[in-house]
């Protein structure tokens, strides 16, 4: 029977799912910057807000029934706070904005804090909200005054390359937790998520692992090609002092980099495991090196990151094997 | 919310709960521990349980009020997360309505709604962020929001369609009224006498008649029984026919009463009222207990004079007086029958005695053996009932149909209110004899012993005796001796009257009659759009204020100032003032055109100057928003002038 497969509801879901997210992205659209409004924020009575009209009716019946005027002024009393209710709570989130304008880089299964800017638009104090990822639930409320406030909210990336979180969740139930007024923000915002670094001390072929034990030998015997201006993120350990006081300007010195081919880190280097693996493994040797201060160069399948030491190479080598495509694919 | 139910619920079931708020304040101080969730639960069935016995019965309203009471308060008991707390914030309301099943007085209301207020403070307070929470401030918010629902609350109130009850639950409230009762044992008006309750107001639509002539009959003991004098069932008089010689209009609001009878003054003509009509014998007869305040309208004739006459099934039952008991009064009467042979003469002879050998007292004593008897011959003192019981008696030993006639006599005037009161201790009894060509004659025999009670009242009387009267009643009287508080007391009842009148007695017919007041065609179904069109128009104005626009909120104080001159100013000099002119330049045109009118601007072009400008310190802005409301009204006025 097709009703009882449970594909065919699965199927529905999904289907479901998939409108709800093509009406949502034409209600709200993807924008750096939101400002709340009637037309994003979503707002339905919370458990608490139907039993008050639940004790609404009940109040309003015995007031009929015993015919007792004040029971039923208790009871409008009751209904005229739960529409103030509903305004306010609307009110606590419209005149909002929200914005994530500044990039932000993370790693695979790793925590990563994106920031997020409110204000108040309006200049009026907002109190009891809270912002997270639907799959990350449990933050601490916060509120809002003239001044605006930035808020940090984590998300781990779950695939390499652009990452993007989905939708972030804004609620409120303030003031009297009858209502909740929520909204969907989908900041466009894209972390770009480089792989998760496997350790693979056993797993590098011998030419790595000479590159390991010779690293000594390669530093101290290298022969000194040339000397250049000190850049961002080069390695302090190889200014060259003399010739820096001389020229009155930081020099670094360079090697000559085609004498080591162990210098490169290659993709086809990292063998026998699985294709993310092998570049977790090339993030972890990245790692190491940087740490180490190393310089080293990228070989992705021809695709070479010339080499070069420091924080900026590692940030440029992360982000090269977040974006790496096979080929092929 | 548990305050307004202390003084009404066993003393057990206040100890516990007070134990109970204590144990948790306790808990929040943290020296004690949440006990665990069986604590609760038994405590929930003993509740159940005691009540139960208390009560003897599930079918009372006060067992189920109770209950709900004890739960709420033993949730207190299981107080843990941000949930508990919301829950017990709504049953809060549920408890806000029981009160009023108990008290509809404007105390009870203030009460109520002030511990809602803190009830809504709470909400917002487990709401707020941390970071934010500042002392008043949830309680700032909280009176913000009622004060947003108010209109909507009024609105509502006045247009709502009132419904007849889907089913009835009797509320018993039992002994716990106190009131005249369907029969006249000596003693039952002593201790009427000594509470100061409250039984029912009176607005007359004139002058309201003195107090001597103020005799507000309620029901009348037409047998002899044993001892005293009882409703009984008197044969059905025939075809009435009355004739009087003056009608006076007044409206009544009674207290919840014990005896489904309502007190009327002499012979009522026409009552109008829920479920209320006029019995055989011309009194006023509720058809269900009187469990709520309620108000009817009445019409009453004066100095009646009834022209037909007592049928034989009548006159046998007015003059029997079976059994054996109090003899001598029997034969003193029997022996006043033979001597007199007119009604007047034996009534006249009756009184003389009374006035030469009784002394009035609200203090008689008891008796044994015959109360009647002993109370004539043996101590000759006593009050309203006495006299009433024992003339009533002997009338019908001497041959002249009598009965005893129950009620309130007098009341207190309220200038600041119009109306007059009646108390409980306003109780009195009375006879009426029958005379023919006259009809049923009132005859006080109270009026002769003790003038004093029925010429000014209650009050007096017992300030010529003191120390005779006890209990609340007597510090009702000490009160009316301290000149301003009693008046500050008469200021308060006049009020609370006013309350029952329009608040609490807002009923259908009272929901009619005020809006037929506006709208002369009005229908009761027509009630329900206006209510809706009401509702919705109230809910656009909060709506509107809450979300409005931000151009709407956003114009600045400057600009405000800026536009309202320029639509002060528009309907002239629009073509010489472009919009980015200055306010002096505006002027300068305007003085031009109209120089009268840009005389009265001059003051607030003056300090708008200063204030924006030159930044002068000594001109507030308040000023400069007074100068521009002077402006717009001079202005108004000038060219309704004008035109």
């Amino acid at each position: 029977m097709w009703w009882l497969s449970t594909e065919w509801s699965q199927r529905a879901e999904k289907f479901r799912a998939a409108r709800f997210k093509s009406w949502l992205d034409r209600r709200v659209p993807p924008a750096q910057e939101i400002r709340l409004s009637h037309r994003n924020i979503f707002i339905v009575p919370t458990r608490q807000g139907f039993g008050f009209v639940l004790i609404l009716i009940l109040i309003l019946i015995a007031g009929i029934n015993y015919q007792n005027a004040l029971a039923h002024a208790l009871a409008f009393l009751m209904l005229g706070l739960f529409l103030v209710a509903m305004l306010q709570t609307h009110r606590n989130l419209a005149g909002l904005v929200l914005s994530q304008t500044v990039p932000v880089e993370g790693i695979v299964g790793q925590k990563v804090s994106v920031p997020v800017r409110v204000q108040s638009d309006a200049g009026r104090v907002h109190d009891g909200l809270s912002l997270f990822w639907p799959s990350l639930p449990g933050s601490a409320p916060f509120g809002v005054d003239r001044n605006g406030t930035t808020i940090f909210r984590q998300t781990i990336p779950d695939h390499r390359g652009w990452y993007g979180p989905g939708r972030l969740r804004l609620e409120t139930v303030y003031p009297f937790g009858l209502f909740r007024a929520w909204s969907w923000l989908d900041f466009d915002c894209k972390i770009l998520s480089s792989p998760r670094p496997v350790p693979c001390d056993g797993l590098v072929n011998p030419d790595v692992a000479k590159l390991g034990a010779g690293r000594r030998m390669i530093l101290g015997g290298d022969e000194l090609k040339a000397l250049r201006e000190f850049q961002d993120g080069d390695d302090q350990r190889h200014v060259h002092w003399r010739a820096s006081a001389k020229l009155d300007r930081l020099m670094v010195k360079t090697f000559e980099s085609q004498q080591s081919s162990s210098q490169w880190l290659r993709l086809e280097d990292v063998q026998g495991l699985p294709m993310t693996d092998r570049l977790g493994g090339l993030a972890y040797l990245i790692e190491l090196y940087s740490q180490r201060g190393d310089a080293f160069g990228l070989d992705l399948f021809g695709q070479q990151l010339a080499i070069g030491s420091g924080n900026t190479q590692e940030r440029k080598a992360l982000r090269r094997l977040a974006l790496f495509e096979w080929p092929g694919h | 919310m548990l305050a307004p139910h202390g003084l009404r619920m066993p003393l057990w079931m206040l100890l516990v709960c007070l134990a109970v708020l204590g144990f948790t304040l306790a808990r929040i101080q943290g020296y004690v521990k949440l006990p665990s969730k069986w604590v609760a639960i038994a405590s929930v069935f003993l509740g159940w349980g005691l009540l139960w016995r208390e009560y003897g019965s599930p079918m009372v309203v006060e067992f189920w009020v109770d209950l709900l009471l004890f739960m709420y308060t033993a949730k207190l008991l299981e107080l843990a997360a941000k949930r508990d707390v919301s829950q017990i914030m709504l049953l809060s309301f549920f408890v806000a309505m029981t009160h009023f099943l108990f008290s509809e007085s404007m105390l009870q209301t203030a009460v109520t709604f002030f511990g809602l207020l803190m009830v809504m403070a709470t909400l917002i307070a487990i709401h707020m962020s941390s970071t934010q929470t500042q002392g008043r401030q949830p309680l700032k918010l909280a009176g913000i929001a009622f004060l947003q629902a108010l209109p909507l609350l009024v609105i509502l109130f006045v247009f709502f369609p009132r419904l007849s009850p889907f089913w009835t639950i009797p509320l018993e409230k039992g002994t716990a009224v106190t009131g005249l009762s369907d029969r006249l044992m000596l003693g039952d008006i002593h201790r009427l006498v000594q509470s100061d309750a409250l039984a029912f107001r009176v607005n007359f639509a004139e002058a309201p008649p003195p107090s001597r002539d103020l005799y507000w009959r309620t029901l009348v003991l037409s047998e002899y029984s044993g001892g005293g004098w009882i409703v009984g069932s008197p044969p059905k008089p025939r075809a009435q026919a009355w004739d009087y010689t003056e009608a006076i209009d007044y409206q009544l609001l009674t207290q919840p009463m014990r005896v489904p009878f309502i007190p009327s003054l002499d012979r009522i003509l026409s009552v109008t009222g829920e479920s209320v009509r006029l019995d055989q014998l011309g009194f006023v007869r509720s058809t269900g207990a009187l469990q709520t305040v309620s108000q009817y309208q009445m019409r009453s004739g004066l100095n009646s004079v009834n022209l037909t006459e007592l049928t034989d099934a009548e006159q046998a039952a007015y003059l029997a007086l079976p059994g054996t008991a109090n003899p001598l009064a029997r034969a003193y009467g029997a022996s006043l029958g033979e001597t007199h042979k007119a009604p007047d003469a034996v009534i006249q002879a009756v009184l003389d005695w009374y006035f030469d050998q009784f002394t009035y007292t609200l203090n008689p004593g008891g008796s044994d053996g015959d109360p009647i008897d002993h109370f004539l011959f043996e101590a000759q003192r006593g009050f309203c009932e006495h006299f009433a019981a024992g003339f009533t008696l002997i009338m019908r030993a001497a041959g002249v149909p009598a009965r005893v006639v129950l009620g309130y006599q007098g009341g207190t005037y309220n200038a600041s209110g119009n109306y007059i009161e009646v108390r409980q201790f306003d109780a009195h009894a009375w006879s009426e004899v029958w005379v023919d060509g006259e009809g049923w004659r009132r005859v006080d025999p109270t009026a002769v012993i003790a003038p004093e009670r029925i010429e000014s009242g209650m009050g007096m009387a017992a300030a010529g005796m003191d120390g005779l009267m006890t209990g609340k009643a007597w510090d009702y009287f000490q009160m009316r001796s301290l000149g301003w508080l009693y008046n500050l007391q008469l200021e308060m009842q006049a009020l609370s009257h006013l309350w029952d009148r329009v608040v609490v007695n807002y009923d259908q017919a009272q929901q009619i009659r005020w809006l037929s007041a506006v709208w002369p065609d009005l229908e009761f179904e027509d009630l329900a759009p206006i209510a809706l069109a009401g509702f919705l128009l109230g809910l656009g104005v909060i709506t509107f204020g809450l979300v409005a626009p931000p151009r709407w909120q956003r114009l600045s104080q400057e600009a405000r100032w800026w536009r309202g001159y320029r639509h002060c100013l528009e309907a002239i000099a629009l073509g010489q003032t472009g919009p980015g002119r200055s306010v002096e330049v505006c002027q300068q045109a305007w003085r031009l055109a109209r120089p009268a009118e840009a005389a009265l601007a001059s003051d607030f072009v003056e300090k708008f100057v200063l204030l924006l400008y030159q930044e002068d310190e000594t001109v507030s802005p308040r000023s400069v928003s007074k100068a521009l409301l002077v402006l717009k009204v001079r202005l108004a006025w000038m060219r309704f002038l004008g035109r």
